[in-house]
């Protein structure tokens, strides 16, 4: 802190004034002024006196103390009137609310010389004593011309620091302009620049790009300073707008339009661009960014305008530096050129002495050759060539030399290769295939290259004697093979066999489309064999046949396989043999695999083994039947007898009945299985059936033993259906199927739905049906709730003899013979089933129109057993049965002769043949069979009534019993109605 | 016409130059500057401008263009013993409240402490 002068310090105030004014003088800032004036007043008058001093700047009035920055509000007509006198005093308070300007009174001083100053003295209270005024009039001119000294003092200042800076700027020119002379690199020249600009305008970052000599719209970056960390390599302009010859152009950046050059732009953020050219080469064209500054401040205009004049000193050095660059890159080149040069003397040089020595080598070599070879002129006359090429074009060198290649070549193949490629300086050597055409016009396929011969140094340019060289390749036996191997591919790929080829470490290669479908893995991945098979699969089946292989032995097997890349299991037929022959006992070959896909054949030999087999157990089952069916009948007619017998003991009937109940049953199965044994079953007993009272009556006679917890729905479309059948048949299958549906919800109950109706087939559906015509057919549902038949039997249920039923209670019959008389209908049926859900059984029966004959139909004939008086023969082998029927005929009244040898029975007849009405033969006997015996009784006595007796049935037979006269046939066995009807019928139609 | 002397202080590496800062000069204390700032972690240097009579744009444009990376490293870039001649270039761009100074090697050796 200034030490101030007091009053108390001085003798008057005079002095005290005088003091103050020399401290003013010399005072050298505003601060200090207002310093004094403050102690003075605070001295002199014990009151704070404010002083104001405004400065004009501006054209205004700037407050200059309290450092505060405020403007006068004074227009220009009023500083002027204020300004008119040369000193004012007044106490007006007019004139302070004119200043804007709290308090009560003013003095106020101005100055009219530069700079124009006005002071204020603003106080609170009003002073009118003159002493006071006076003094501070007197102060005032001092405070004033203090002032004055001030201003002037830092004008001259500022004046001095715009000289310096010029002098730095000067400086800074003259200091780029020295540094470039003589420089001659690009990047230096731009370095230095850069640093200097930075420097003078103190921006943070600036960077300098040249134009790209290849890509006239890209702009490289050559050098770049301050705090960027990625400033872009290379600027793109389209436009040319930016550039004018010889000139600088500069724009700042928000003055630039165009958005894509300001994106490139984003990491720099420059202030000001630059666009410069040497207008002499288009090369020397280049953009330079400035900014921002480091300060906030903008760059200044006379800034901007300077780095434009600095930029324009350095193009002299740039445009020297890049032709510098330019010859020195030239330079190099020349200089390369020159080493190459060199080396390639020397190496001639050493050619010439070697050459003598290498030219008789190679003329040996070229005439011992295998190939072909020919030199060839540019207009393609042949030179020279060696004797291999003279044997492949058929006549001798001397013959050959001086004629035109073309003249020995199949023309009608292309031949351009010989004419065109040569012409063509570009290409050095080219390769093709052509025929060459020997006297005798056989032709050989060859493969020819051709080379362009080099330049010979020691001949002059315009000698082109020889310039071409062609090798020639006699590879008519590679074309066959070619032609060989290209059908055997052929025919591998057109064989449905899949053809792969197994390597010995298991890669597998598909050799055609069947094998691909089967090893086709996903791409870029090697193809092991073991890839396509399970693990197990392939260790046991596989593995040791490719091993054997690969040793050198064939392998060929039938096996079960299922590749893992289709569906099913396969039966193939699997050729494994090595794809080379002849191996040591150490080396491993590949495997050609060979699969053949014989899964049908297969199914089929099965199919063949299972009819044939059917086809034994049918003849089997026909003659173990026949005698059994004797044996039944003799079991039945016996019982009957006892039956008939004991009638007067009731304890004993119902073990008789149980007996005939298993002797029927017995003899039914026993029917079946002849029925089925048989070829066909008889076309003569078919004939129109109405379906639906058939399905009915059995339908009621189901009811009658079926629990009551099955339950039975019946859906029957409205209608007559006729379908061609014998109706006993049709009962047959009806009661099987209708059977079995029971037997499955035996245990749990459920519900037995039976629906019938019409059924067309046409286009559409005919499919589903392979073995039906199309037309319409009457459709038979059998739909139970029962256990289902579990996937593995279905296909074996209409087999005969399949039956899951426990031993005695099923035959296994039922379904067979069914299908078997479904078959002979030309019908169909269907079956689908679940576990534990149910089966469904549909019939198809082809509906006809006729409605004939189906009166009679399922007329049943209840008449009572009557018996006669009449004399019977009776002829059987089996003493059994001629016992029993002998009974049973004497019960019934008849007179019995009977025999078990044809010829004893013969005899008797002979002796008296009136004494006989009837006879009953059996068919099979061991002499003569019934008929034959028939006939012999027929010599004897014409048209006598004969009974046929057989355990086949009737149709058996049925063509000859015209033939014999058999008056009417019986199965075996023989049951008393049954026997006591069919005599009554014979004998009352002979009586007729 | 420049020399480029430096040495490992504690705190900082000090860069002595003799002789004048100009644009021909300028290359030689750039390639030093920028390796130190390279190379360092938090690059602390110390210009003794003792003996640099004379600074030219150039010379500021190398300051300029490293403080910006230096500082971004947590380090800085000082001066000491600049003489009258070649601060007063520092206080004509206004550039004299963005670096620090110090009187003396000693000054800056008990307060270049980052």
């Amino acid at each position: 802190m200034k030490q101030f002068n007091s009053m108390n310090n001085f003798n008057s105030s005079q002095e005290f004034i005088s003091k103050t004014a020399k401290d003013l003088l010399v005072s050298k800032s505003f601060n200090e002024i207002f310093d004094i004036c403050f102690n003075y007043f605070y001295s002199f008058i014990d009151n704070n006196l404010n002083t104001i001093i405004y400065h004009i700047k501006d054209n205004n009035y700037l407050l200059v103390n309290n450092n505060k920055s405020d403007y006068l509000n004074l227009d220009k007509n009023e500083i002027n009137e204020l300004f008119q006198t040369q000193f004012l005093s007044f106490d007006s308070l007019d004139f302070l609310s004119f200043l804007n300007i709290d308090g009560k009174s003013a003095y106020v001083h101005k100055e009219s010389f530069n700079p124009k100053i006005i002071l204020f003295f603003k106080n609170d209270f009003t002073k009118t004593d003159k002493d006071f005024s006076s003094y501070i009039n007197y102060l005032a001119e001092f405070i004033l011309a203090a002032l004055k000294n001030i201003v002037l003092l830092n004008s001259l200042n500022d004046k001095r620091k715009k000289l310096e800076k010029n002098k730095f700027v000067l400086n800074a020119i003259e200091d780029l302009n020295q540094s470039l002379i003589g420089a001659s690199n690009l990047k230096k020249i731009s370095h230095i620049f850069l640093l200097t600009i930075t420097g003078y305008i103190t921006s943070s970052s600036a960077c300098f790009y040249l134009r790209d000599v290849r890509e006239k719209n890209f702009f490289k970056l050559i050098n770049f300073t301050g705090n960027l960390t990625n400033p872009p390599q290379s600027l793109k302009i389209k436009e040319e707008k930016y550039f004018k010859k010889s000139e600088v152009i500069y724009s700042k950046t928000n003055e630039i339009k165009d958005s894509g050059f300001l994106d490139q732009l984003k990491n720099i953020n420059p202030e000001v661009l630059f666009f410069f050219s040497t207008g002499f080469d288009e090369n020397i064209t280049g953009i330079c960014t400035i900014g921002p500054k480091f300060s906030n401040e903008k760059i200044k205009d006379d800034q901007i305008k300077l780095t434009a004049l600095m930029i324009q000193q350095i193009l002299a050095p740039l445009k020297n530096a890049f032709f510098y660059e330019q010859l020195e890159k030239q330079n190099r080149y020349l200089l390369e050129t020159n080493r190459l040069l060199k080396n390639e003397m020397i190496e001639r040089k050493n050619a010439q002495t070697n050459e003598a020595k290498t030219s008789w080598k190679f003329k040996t070599i070229l005439e011992t050759a295998k190939e072909g070879f020919l030199e060839l002129d540019k207009n393609n006359i042949i030179r020279n060539l060696n004797l291999q090429m003279s044997l492949i074009i058929g006549d001798k060198k001397e013959n050959i030399i001086g004629k035109n290649i073309l003249d020995f070549i199949d023309l009608e193949i292309d031949t351009k290769d010989f004419t065109t490629n040569n012409t063509e300086n570009r290409i050095k050597s080219s390769s093709f295939e052509a025929s060459f055409i020997n006297k005798k016009n056989l032709r050989t396929k060859c493969l020819v290259n051709i080379t362009k011969l080099p330049k010979n140094p020691m001949l002059s340019d315009t000698d082109e004697s020889l310039s071409k060289f062609a090798m020639v390749t006699d590879i008519s036996d590679l074309k066959n093979k070619e032609i060989k191997l290209s059908e055997y591919k052929h025919i591998i790929s057109a064989s449905r066999d899949i053809i792969a080829i197994i390597s010995p470490e298991f890669m597998v290669t598909p050799m055609n489309e069947p094998a691909k479908k089967i090893f086709s893995g996903s791409e870029n991945k090697d193809l092991k064999i073991y890839d396509f098979f399970k693990k197990d699969t392939f260790e046991g089946k596989l593995k040791q046949r490719i091993l054997m292989a690969s040793k050198g032995e064939l392998s060929h097997t039938r096996i079960w396989l299922s590749p893992l890349t289709i569906p099913e299991r396969k039966f193939y037929d699997l050729i494994l043999y090595p794809y080379e022959q002849n191996l040591s006992n150490t080396s491993t070959s590949s495997i050609i695999m060979i699969m053949r896909d014989i899964s049908q054949l297969k199914e089929l030999e099965i199919r063949v083994l299972q009819s044939q087999k059917m086809e034994a157990i049918g003849t089997l089952a026909g003659g173990i039947a026949h005698d059994f069916n004797n044996i039944l009948s003799g079991i039945i007619g016996y019982t009957e007898l006892a039956a008939l017998k004991s009638s007067n003991d009731e304890s004993l009937r119902p073990y008789l009945d149980k007996i005939l109940d298993a002797g029927h049953r017995a003899t039914d199965l026993i029917r079946q299985i002849l029925s089925f044994s048989r070829t066909g079953l008889d076309e003569t007993e078919k004939r129109p059936v109405l379906v639906i009272p058939v399905v009915k009556e059995v339908l009621k006679l189901l009811k009658a033993s079926l629990p009551s917890t099955i339950e039975i729905n019946t859906e029957f479309e409205k209608g007559s259906f006729k379908v061609n059948t014998n109706p006993t048949h049709l009962h047959q299958i009806v009661m099987n199927l209708c059977t079995n549906a029971a037997h499955s919800m035996e245990e749990e109950g459920g519900a037995l739905d039976i629906s019938a109706g019409l059924y067309n087939i046409n286009s559409l559906n005919t499919d589903r049906f392979p073995e039906l015509k199309q037309g319409k057919y009457f459709f038979l549902k059998i739909k139970d709730s029962g256990q289902g038949i579990p996937p593995q039997n279905l296909e074996r249920i209409f087999e005969p003899f399949f039956t899951t039923k426990p031993a005695g209670k099923g035959t296994g019959m039922g379904l067979a013979v069914a299908l078997n008389i479904i078959k002979s209908m030309d019908g169909t049926i269907t079956v689908s089933s679940r576990v534990n859900e149910g089966s469904t059984f549909i019939i198809y029966l082809p509906v006809i129109k006729d409605d004939k004959r189906d009166k009679e139909s399922n007329k049943i004939n209840k008449e009572s057993i009557v018996g006669g008086s009449e004399h019977i023969l009776l002829v059987d082998d089996e003493k059994v049965l001629v016992d029993m029927t002998s009974i049973i005929l004497r019960e019934l009244g008849y007179k019995v002769s009977a025999f078990t040898d044809c010829y004893e029975a013969l005899e008797s007849f002979k002796e008296v043949p009136d004494k006989f009405d009837l006879a009953i033969l059996d068919q099979t006997m061991p002499k003569l069979t019934g008929i034959k015996l028939s006939k012999k009784l027929h010599e004897i006595q014409n048209n006598f009534p004969v009974i046929l007796s057989s355990g086949y049935p009737e149709e058996e037979y049925k063509d000859k019993f015209l033939e014999a006269n058999i008056h009417s046939f019986i199965m075996k066995p023989l049951e008393r109605t049954k026997l006591a009807k069919v005599i009554r019928d014979v004998l009352e139609k002979k009586l007729i | 016409m420049l020399e480029v002397k430096i040495s490992e202080k504690k705190h900082f590496k000090k860069i002595q130059l003799n002789g004048i800062l100009n644009a021909e000069t300028t290359p030689k204390l750039d390639s030093v500057i920028y390796k130190i700032s390279a190379n360092n972690n938090c690059p602390n240097i110390l210009m003794d401008l003792e003996n640099l009579s004379f600074i030219s744009s150039a010379g500021i444009g190398i300051f300029i263009g490293s403080i910006g990376k230096i500082r971004e490293k947590k380090g800085d870039l000082r001066f000491c013993n600049v003489n009258k001649e070649v601060k007063r270039v520092f206080e004509l761009l206004e550039m004299e409240d963005f670096f620090i100074f110090y009187d003396s090697l000693d000054e800056a050796i008990n307060h270049f402490i980052l």
